[in-house]
């Protein structure tokens, strides 16, 4: 267990200077969650790059790719310094707008924050009260990242044979591999751990933008336990927790640049959308619902998200050079979409019936959207655009599977939604928050 | 008086957020796991979350896989003849993959493998 935390801590230091070399603004609550969740993403992306150019994996190396984001950042905070100190230099550069965060916590902030570590605290036990057993475990996730680890890295010839999903992307099973390596060890007994920390990223980012859109410490906090639950989630070793943490930070990031003008917070955004298309196909999915949705909030901002799909096609490059098989694409895809589509009627029963949990809290979000939709149209367009474009194709896909379509809901249609559920929640606090309080923006 | 409704229709949403968002099962754990264990069906299959229900491979059966693994050495191939219902692409199947990892564990049906481990017998053969 030690190596894990020990692992996620000596991960959020690079995460740190990487997230404040992107982003000077950004401080507090969010800060913490952005270096939490950039920090392990750089790291297994490093090693990545270590099997790329046939370097074994060790803790050596895992050690200089963390201090490499120290060095740069070290180098370029000297050279703003030098800069500063040269009279006349210092009014030439852009003034840096720090978030505006209340300057001291209230009690009760206090007090909801207390029970949001009791939740965090709940989900590390649940995360690692036994060994992984989840089929999707020892199927794909934590069957690449136990052979990888064994290999020393990357095993091609294994993607290349494997039966099951060669082409998902590889962020997962090296986000699992990370604390293996610092231990020289094989460890699935503690690895939720990091599940529960890319979660608590997560929180932590929605907590400070909460704080600084809502003006308020106390809302902040109680916004946050809201969507806590749905961003602890459940399906611990899988890709759902990475997709689902990586995603909505990148999605609240994108839309605080949108809202905001900030185009750091678009750029840290896009990376952390970048990490999202690693961690599972729906992340790479909602990449480009993203994209889309900055295209119709402010296209002129659109380029700005860059990072998201250069880092994205690092692996789509990859798996297309080496020829690893996308089941979904196999075959005749609309023909199978054709053929489910004419039972159009069983599709949507099977939706309804094998719909994800938290029913309530969904019903709420949508409900949400309907009663405050011109709220939500002129207010917060990029986040309602991505998320129901990324909720219509999460149902969508079931469509072109090669499976037996019933079968493919029920199995996949529980767990999918979860990946957007904390951005969902997220959207539905800023539009019902202001509402609740009275407080009408200028915009409307 | 519109916007006095507008205020009550966000409240009771932000309420039904909040309680149909919360997982009381997260405090729960922090006093009780016995929840945790309950029994799993045999096949595995389950569209909740496993790690909500106990392990649902017997301790036998891991037994049994891990002394595979001591028996064999990595690239020998393995063909795993598992009776219902462990037979086939089941849970066991995966499972034993994950364990049996830098072994090439057989596709259920395909012959040839180097070592052949029978299962609820417990036998590991070397055919000739």
């Amino acid at each position: 267990m030690i190596a894990v935390l020990l692992t996620i801590l000596a991960s959020s230091i690079p995460g740190l200077a990487i997230t404040r070399t992107i982003d000077r603004e950004i401080r507090g609550y969010a800060l913490a969650g952005a270096s939490i969740l950039i920090g392990c993403g750089t790291m297994a992306l490093a090693l990545f790059f270590a099997s790329l150019v046939h370097i074994e994996w060790t803790r050596t190396v895992a050690v200089v790719a963390a201090l490499l984001p120290l060095l740069v950042f070290a180098r370029s905070s000297w050279a703003s310094a030098s800069q500063a100190a040269v009279g006349g230099l210092r009014s030439r550069r852009p003034r840096v707008q720090h978030m505006d965060l209340p300057s001291h916590t209230s009690r009760t902030a206090i007090a909801i924050d207390a029970l949001l570590l009791l939740l965090i605290i709940g989900h590390a036990i649940y995360a690692t009260w036994s060994p992984m057993y989840e089929w999707d475990y020892f199927g794909i996730w934590g069957l690449k990242a136990k052979v990888f680890f064994e290999s020393g890295g990357v095993n091609w010839r294994y993607l290349s044979n494997s039966l099951w999903h060669p082409d998902y992307p590889l962020l997962t099973p090296l986000l699992m591999d990370l604390p293996s390596v610092m231990r020289r060890a094989w460890d699935d007994r503690f690895v939720g751990l990091m599940y529960t920390a890319l979660a608590s990223g997560l929180i932590l980012i929605a907590r400070g933008h909460l704080e600084e859109e809502l003006k308020s410490d106390r809302l902040g906090a109680l916004g946050a336990l809201a969507i806590a639950c749905p961003a602890l989630n459940l399906w611990v070793g899988l890709g759902e927790g990475p997709v689902a943490a990586y995603g909505c930070a990148g999605l609240l990031f994108v839309r605080r640049g949108v809202v905001r003008s900030s185009n750091p917070s678009i750029y840290l955004g896009a990376v952390l959308l970048g990490f999202a298309a690693w961690s599972k196909n729906e992340g790479l999915a909602l990449t480009g619902m993203a994209i889309i949705a900055v295209v119709v909030t402010s296209w002129r901002r659109a380029w700005r998200l860059w990072p998201a799909p250069a880092i994205a096609a690092i692996w789509i490059i990859t798996r297309t050079l080496r020829h690893y098989r996308t089941d979904f694409t196999e075959g005749d895809v609309m023909a199978r979409v054709m053929t489910h589509l004419r039972s159009f009627g069983f599709f949507i029963r099977a939706l309804v019936i094998y719909a994800p949990d938290l029913r309530i809290f969904w019903i709420a979000c949508f409900l949400t959207l309907i009663v405050f939709a011109r709220r939500a149209w002129m207010r917060e367009r990029f986040l309602t655009v991505a998320l129901l474009l990324q909720a219509f194709l999460m149902a969508a896909q079931a469509l072109a599977t090669q499976a037996d379509i019933r079968a493919h809901i029920q199995y996949a249609w529980n767990r999918l939604p979860h990946q957007i559920a904390p951005a969902f929640g997220f959207l539905a606090v800023v539009l019902l928050m202001p509402a609740m309080l009275a407080h009408r923006p200028k915009s409307e | 008086m519109r916007h006095r409704l507008t205020q009550i229709a966000a409240a009771i949403l932000f309420a039904l957020l909040l309680v149909g968002g919360f997982r009381p099962m997260l405090l729960r754990v922090l006093f009780s796991r016995k929840f945790l264990q309950q029994p799993s069906s045999e096949v595995a299959m389950d569209t909740r979350p496993l790690r909500e229900k106990s392990d649902p491979t017997p301790p036998d059966m891991q037994a049994f896989l891990k002394r595979i693994r001591d028996e064999t050495k990595p690239g020998e191939s393995v063909g795993l003849v598992f009776q219902p219902p462990n037979e086939s692409f089941s849970y066991a199947y995966w499972r034993a993959n994950y364990i049996l990892t830098g072994r090439v564990v057989r596709v259920p049906g395909d012959e040839g493998a180097t070592v052949v481990a029978h299962w609820p017998e417990g036998k590991i053969e070397r055919p000739q």
